[in-house]
């Protein structure tokens, strides 16, 4: 057809595809600029993230993306309009303009020159007419720069208005040497032969000028329009300064050019419309010269507005006839890239038709471009010259901007250019996803629509299915060649493992009306031939039935391999299927986030009535949004760190100072993050785009504001999801150039920490001087005075509150040691039957209340407790919730140890009467398995007979008897005291005393001491244990526990069903304690009422499984054992769970031990069983002296017959003996 | 109030977009556009910048300290699309004086937009962490049996902004008759939709699904946050770019029944961030100021303090 055009072995533009059909390829990147190749198969788009080359012939094939990031919109990019130099294209990147080479393999080296030398953003490009080498750039530093890239360093040829920027410049059409360029309203044309002076000057326009193109055909004339909403048409030899023809637009121009073809002008509104309009240079017929030229045809598509336009043509001239014929192309901010096929008819309105005469003078550089793409990476072609290498290897650096090397460049304007680029690397706005996204065939493919193109329905079956199975890898997508590769992960193993499928599907060309695809698994050692046989087998049955309906059938194939429907499920859905409902029942079952994420969508975006294509959540960099550049946040201990951005006034004057009027713009995003929220009129004015150094962002800009103000709700989620990034860009740009202007130091972000921690009603330094174990009232009456002490009155009078209702409470129970031991002996006596009868925990509580029933008086958990725990639950007091919850705990369960600790030798005495400086050291795990052996064993065994166990708990400080209320009691502990301490080294002690001392302990001598006095204490109570007394006393107690017994539950003074939340608040107090460095008192806190069944039950309720599972990263440091577990004993830094679990363990699985005549007295007493099981164990078990050096052995082995004397002394004239 | 201790040199050559004390409150960790997380040293009044880690490829918008029992551990999202988790690890275990380094253990980039917020669930339901993306996903990330495994779910159409987990023991889970079967994991999402999302992990399916929706903001919510302290009742806030911030609040009684107030700004606001105890929050907008509110015994909101830098 054209001599011209010599037909390709692989083709020419006569086999495309896409030429004479309407398409849309959606190119979700913040592309500025679009050109198109020579040979008009290719074109390029160059956005922020670098360049993006798209085969228009293979528009489902994603595009071949050379990255580089620039946070400046790309005001233009050009392809060289040269058949001999089709490789290059040229980008701008703010002052700069990139020759990028394409021929070039890799993308690394693919920026063959930087042309720099405007200081100010180049807002166009243009290449010579006539020359391959050479082209000019303009900027807004009004300089006319004209290169020869032969010699890339510097300019060929400079020209300037010293004024005022340049928005345009085009080399004219027909005369290599003159130039024309566009600096506000005044269009100037030179000549680089005469000089620095423009060889004319008209003033063209009202407003600024946008766009400048020259006459195809005649030297002279060109056309210029602008904002003011004229086109005109001059010829700048005439010496007047009135246009030859004008038209009157209804919108600003953006851009106005001729058409290659006939005399048509195709307009490019500013705003207000976004469609393309087509003028005629020629006055219709009949009109009367003083018209308005006519409008010939508008172009519709876009829903943006069209940023940049251009035209594909194929055909040539043969025998001066002209069989070119056109498609166009163009680009709007809905980032779709629109080919719209030529109608002949329109082309004849403007003066074309195919086939009539070519004016031969026409300059067709294009001629000859080989029609092939450089979508994909040729590798035919080399880099020609030497020298470019070494450019290239310095252009590399330059483009990694924020390299260390960078600096080094001895450029002009190095500083603007490092301040650039170092931006470019700071901001960072440059997503990695870009480059996935552009990889994602199914992203890509989704975007692309192409009117009657059979393909389009297998692509759109493939990006349809790929949109929907997340978890599919489309590893290769070939529309085109109808083959497609994925790759999933199937419960095809063995026992329904997953297993990783790669699978070939090839589509022939009658699916899926008339075929089905072909299915092949790559072979890997687990996908058998056998499996793939039989997985062949089933997706060709639902192949076969897809078709039968005439659907296609990659969605059940896909669903079958991901094991989420089976064969006879597929095939149902098939057959079954009617619209929509086909999802829901599938979705129940599996995991399906991918079809979940499909109907929410759908729904949203049918709520808020946005077109989808907006709200497609894939590549949605563009809905991130707003930087936050504010914020506070508390932090665990009370304190706020506050950070801010810069003080504006300081950084505005800065820019000020410093001339960057694009600072203008940057200070007015910033009123984004301000809040001022001016909404988008502001952004559509002229003087944003004046100042704007690439024109390219400001109509997006402008474009946008147009379409979303309507709705309120679309406004926001436009303005917000599309065009806020972009200011957030804009402002840390502003911000970015603040660094590196200022001062090395300079201060760009406070951060302040406030310490607002008294203001919060949790107080470290009460919780430091709190007593959290012990008597309730002695706990109360002390923390009442480290309240007051520390002024916090009310807290004072709460604690005299609580210290009242305890302390009748308690009386009883501290009484005198008789009393209590006697107590014992008649719970003893009872305890089978109440123990049958009762849940544990009740037991206590019942003889708690048996002396003053506060439970029930309003004064207890009627009103006042609940109603301080109301008080302190309203001003978020965790700390009084917390410690009210211990204390009152303890109040509960008062009496608890006497009768649990036959149930549980060790631990209640342990969680109770425990002193909170030194108690924690006794704690058993330490001593677990150190005790030597041998050396507690024999004692140990004689011990255990009469006193079992118990002892460890005890834990009685110095101080213990006095909250025993002993009276002369705490004397005779401290002579037991002093005599353990000359006798405990002798037996188990030295061992343990040496390992006590490792502890981080206040001290020694008290680790020592309190393992002695609690086994004198509960020696004591232990061998008080008469019968006869017992007598006596069960009968007040009987009677009381039968007066009690209606209504167990609400004897305590907390509310029982609130337990779990008791405990929420301890373990949170707890939190807070670990965190204040308390880990002692986080210890007790969350000792109380650990061991009761209940609490076990509940600790693992909301625990279970937690320490087994986690622990802490891969090679745990030190640090990850020192959060103290909830496990609870241990403190820091010594991993308790260890030894818990082994105690734990020990008493629950003690073996059931035939019983012995020695016991039976005891037994009589109503002792539990396991206390003697616990005597036989020890006797027989290995393990027993781990048990004992848990706890019982080591205070046994401590025990000596003075002590126990003396205990006996003491507890004898209350007791009496047996 | 001692004067507040300002770090006015962080060192960033960016806007900071998030900052946070570990859970001692010993160091500072703070993110920034200029791709780095930089940590400080903080002992009493004094600061000290001990690490700068680099990685991120984007903005860091958030970071977000692990509780001590797993180490020190720092996770922290990115524009760039990746959640990425660090790790300190002492050079030499022995001496305590000894260096330090910071490695980075995990690099999760499934997320096809940028990571908005990143989040920890409390300790006791283990080494969890959600993510709110821009794509519009939420993933929750658990170290496991040495393994990281993920789950990715669809929240939000127009993007997830931001993540709050709820305490693990909360009000409602409770004091309920029938306590829930094992241990709560309960979070809240806010989303470009304008939504709140409350989602429950459901331990027989091991899935995460949305049980409640909180409608009421009209423009994007940036920031939830559920109150960590637990009490009868539980508390969100929410901070929407329709410049109010709303407070939710659930009874216990009646756990799924939530009820907002809201609280009027003359700005977008941004973040929300409650104490550990006593119920203040903390509210941050475009404005550039800080405020803290207080519930007041009447149950109503009020301004207890302003903080301007």
């Amino acid at each position: 057809m054209s001599s011209s055009m010599e037909p390709r072995p692989l083709q020419s533009a006569f086999e495309s595809p896409t030429f004479a059909e309407d398409s849309s390829i959606h190119v979700d990147q913040p592309v500025g600029s679009m050109s198109i190749s020579p040979c008009g198969r290719d074109v390029v788009l160059g956005s922020k993230e670098g360049l993006h080359v798209i085969d228009l012939d293979s528009p489902y094939s994603p595009p071949r993306y050379l990255p580089h990031h620039t946070p400046w919109e790309v005001a233009d990019v050009q392809w060289s309009p040269f058949a001999s130099r089709d490789y290059w294209v040229i980008s701008t990147s703010n002052q700069k303009a990139l020759v990028w080479n394409l021929a070039m393999k890799t993308w690394q080296n693919s920026i063959e020159h930087v042309l720099h030398a405007h200081s100010r953003a180049i807002t166009d490009i243009n290449f010579s007419a006539f020359h391959p080498d050479l082209l000019a750039t303009c900027a807004v530093d009004s300089f006319i720069h004209c290169w020869d890239l032969r010699t890339p360093s510097r300019p060929a040829i400079s020209f300037s208005d010293w004024f005022t920027g340049a928005t345009q410049v085009k080399w004219n059409r027909q005369d290599p040497h003159v130039i024309a360029s566009s600096h506000d309203r005044f269009l100037r044309i030179w000549d680089d032969r005469m000089g620095a002076y423009p060889i004319r000057s008209i003033e063209a326009h009202g407003t600024k000028i946008y766009g400048v193109d020259w006459n195809r055909v005649r030297p002279n004339a060109l056309t210029t329009c602008s904002l003011d909403k004229t086109i005109k048409f001059w010829d700048y030899k005439s010496e007047t300064d009135t246009p030859e023809k004008m038209i009157r637009t209804p919108f600003p121009v953006w851009r106005a050019r001729n058409t290659p073809f006939g005399w048509g002008v195709l307009a490019m509104p500013q705003r207000g419309n976004s469609d393309l309009h087509l003028y005629s240079r020629r006055a219709g017929d009949g009109a009367s010269p003083n018209e308005d030229l006519p409008l010939v045809h508008s172009f519709p598509g876009h829903k943006g507005q069209v940023k940049e336009f251009l035209w594909r043509s194929r055909g040539g001239v043969a025998d001066g006839v002209d069989h070119r014929e056109f498609q166009l192309v163009t680009w709007g901010t809905d980032r779709e890239l629109r080919l719209h096929r030529m109608n002949p008819e329109i082309l004849e309105r403007v003066g074309y038709e195919k086939g009539k005469t070519y004016i031969s003078n026409r300059n067709i550089s294009r001629l000859g471009a080989v029609y092939r793409s450089f979508r994909d990476v040729n590798s035919d072609l080399e880099v020609e010259d030497p020298e470019s290498v070494s450019s290239i290897r310095q252009n590399a650096t330059t483009q990694y901007a924020g390299g260390p090397g960078m600096n080094a460049i001895v450029v002009p304007h190095v500083r603007s250019w490092t301040r650039g680029a170092r931006l470019d690397s700071r901001v960072g706005m440059q997503p990695r996803s870009n480059l996935r996204a552009d990889t994602n065939p199914i992203a890509w493919m989704r975007g692309v629509k192409i009117s009657g193109w059979d393909i389009e329905t297998l692509g759109d079956e493939i990006s349809h299915v790929g949109d929907k199975f997340s978890k599919v890898s489309f590893e290769s997508v070939d529309v085109r060649q109808r083959k497609i590769s994925i790759s999933l992960h199937g419960p095809w193993g063995v026992d329904g493992d997953s297993l990783f499928l790669k699978v070939d599907i090839k589509f022939p060309t009658s699916y899926p009306k008339s075929a089905i695809p072909t299915f092949a698994f790559q072979k890997t050692a687990a996908v058998t031939d056998e499996l793939s046989r039989r997985i062949t087998a089933d997706l060709r049955t639902i192949a076969e039935i897809c078709m039968s309906q005439k659907r296609g059938c990659l969605e059940g194939a896909v669903r079958y391999l991901l094991g989420e429907s089976s064969l006879e499920e597929s095939i149902a859905l098939v057959l079954g299927e009617t619209g929509e409902n086909v999802k829901s029942p599938v979705n129940d079952e599996l995991e399906g986030e991918s079809s979940d994420e499909d109907e929410v969508g759908m729904t949203q975006s049918q709520e808020l009535g946005l077109s989808s294509e907006l709200l497609r959540p894939v590549n949605a960099n563009v809905m991130v949004p707003v930087a936050k550049v504010c914020g506070a946040l508390w932090a665990n201990d009370g304190r706020l760190v506050c950070f801010f951005p810069p003080k504006r006034d300081k950084s505005t004057a800065l820019f000020d100072n410093l001339g960057f009027k694009e600072m203008n713009r940057l200070s007015r995003s910033d009123k984004v993050f301000e809040g001022t929220d001016d909404g988008a009129s502001d952004y559509s004015d002229d003087s944003y785009s004046e100042t704007s150094s690439s024109s390219g962002s400001s109509d997006i800009l402008s474009g946008l504001p147009a379409r979303f103000q309507p709705p309120q709700t679309w406004r926001s989620a436009g303005s917000i999801g599309i065009y806020r990034p972009r200011s957030t860009n804009n402002s840390q740009r502003s911000a970015g150039g603040a660094v590196v202007l200022k001062p090395p130091d300079a201060v760009l972000n406070f951060v302040s920490i406030h310490d607002f921690s008294d203001m919060l009603p949790v107080k470290r330094e009460l919780a430091s001087k709190y007593r959290i174990c012990g008597k309730g009232p002695d706990v109360c009456a002390h923390n009442a005075a480290v309240a007051l002490d520390a002024g916090y009155y009310e807290l004072a009078q709460i604690w005299g509150l609580i210290k009242l209702v305890l302390h009748v409470r308690s009386t009883p129970v501290s009484a005198i040691e008789a009393k209590k031991g006697l107590r014992r002996a008649v719970l003893g006596g009872n305890g089978l039957d109440l123990k049958r009868a009762l849940p544990n925990e009740e037991l206590p509580g019942g003889l708690a209340s048996a002396v003053i029933r506060w439970a029930d008086h309003p004064l207890g958990s009627h009103w006042l407790v609940p109603a301080l725990f109301d008080h302190f639950e309203r001003i978020g007091d965790v700390q009084m919730v917390a410690l009210l919850s211990c204390v009152l705990f303890d109040a509960k369960q008062e009496i608890r140890p006497d009768n649990s600790q036959e149930m549980y030798p060790t631990e209640p005495a342990f969680s109770l009467d425990f002193s909170s400086r030194y108690g924690v050291l006794t704690t058993p795990p330490y001593s677990t398995g150190t005790t030597p052996p041998n050396a507690s064993r024999p004692r140990g065994i004689v011990a255990d007979r009469k006193m079992p166990s118990q002892d460890v708990s005890g834990a009685a400080s110095p101080d213990q008897p006095n909250q025993r209320g002993g009276s002369g009691f705490g004397s005779v502990l401290a002579s037991s005291l002093s005599k353990s301490f000359t006798f405990g080294p002798s037996s188990a002690s030295p061992p343990i005393s040496s390992l006590l001392r490792k502890k981080p302990s206040p001290g020694d001598s008290p680790n020592t001491a309190n393992l002695q006095p609690m086994q004198s204490d509960t020696e004591s109570e232990r061998l008080v244990k008469p019968r006869g007394k017992s007598a006596r006393f069960k009968v007040t107690f009987k009677n009381q526990n039968a007066f009690d017994g209606g209504d167990p539950g609400s004897n305590s003074l907390l509310d029982r069903s609130k337990e779990g939340l008791y405990r929420a608040y301890r373990a949170a107090y707890a939190d807070i304690l670990l965190m204040w460095d308390l880990p002692v008192q986080q210890s007790e806190v969350l000792k109380i009422g650990r061991f009761s069944k209940d609490e076990a039950t509940l600790r693992d309720k909301y625990y279970g499984g937690q320490s087994s599972n986690i622990t802490s990263l891969p090679d745990p440091t030190p640090m990850s054992d020192s959060g103290s577990d909830i496990e609870g004993l241990d403190f820091q830094r010594h991993c308790a769970n260890c030894g818990h679990a082994l105690k734990r363990s020990i008493f629950a699985a003690a073996p059931a031990v035939p019983e012995t005549p020695s016991k039976r007295h005891r037994r009589k007493h109503g002792v539990g069983q396991k206390e003697e099981d616990l005597d036989l164990w020890q006797t027989s078990s290995p393990f027993a002296s781990l048990a004992r050096g848990m706890g019982g052995g080591l205070s046994q082995g401590l025990r000596s017959k003075d002590d126990r004397k003396k205990n006996r002394s003491i507890a004898m004239p209350a007791a009496g003996r047996k | 109030m001692a004067a507040p201790q300002v770090i006015s040199n962080s060192g960033h050559e960016d806007m900071i977009h998030d900052a946070g004390l570990d859970y001692y409150g010993r160091r500072l960790a703070t993110c920034s556009s200029d791709r780095t997380i930089k940590i400080f040293e903080i002992e009493g009044e004094s600061h000290r910048l001990v690490e700068t880690l680099k990685g991120h490829e984007g903005a860091v918008w958030c970071v977000a300290w692990a509780h001590p029992k797993f180490g020190t551990i720092l996770a922290s999202s990115s524009y760039d699309g990746k959640v990425l988790i660090w790790r300190e690890q002492p050079q030499n275990a022995t001496s305590p004086a000894g260096g330090s380094t910071w490695t980075k253990v995990f690099d999760f980039s499934l997320h096809t937009a940028s990571v908005n917020m990143v989040s920890w669930a409390p300790h006791e339901s283990g080494c969890l962490l959600a993510c709110a993306s821009s794509d519009g996903h939420v993933s929750v990330l658990e170290f496991r049996d040495n393994n990281w495994t993920h789950q990715t779910f669809h929240a939000h159409g127009m993007g997830v902004n931001s993540i709050s987990w709820a305490p693990a023991a909360f009000a409602g889970s409770l004091i309920s008759s029938t306590p829930g079967p094992g241990q709560q994991r309960r979070f809240v999402t806010g989303g470009s939709d304008n939504l709140i999302k409350i989602w429950d992990y459901n331990a027989e399916t091991k899935t995460y699904n949305p049980t409640q929706t909180l409608e009421g903001h009209s423009d994007w919510v940036r920031d939830v946050a559920w109150s960590p302290s637990i009490l009868s009742k539980s508390y969100i806030a929410s901070a929407s770019q329709d410049k109010t911030v709303r407070i939710w609040t659930s009874d216990a009684s009646n756990p799924n029944q939530w009820s907002s107030q809201t609280l009027e700004f003359d700005t977008v606001l941004w973040r929300v961030s409650w104490s550990l105890s006593g119920n203040i929050l903390a509210v941050s907008g475009g404005d550039n100021k800080v405020s803290l509110w207080k519930e007041n015994l009447k149950g109503q909101w009020e301004k207890v303090k302003d903080i301007e830098e």
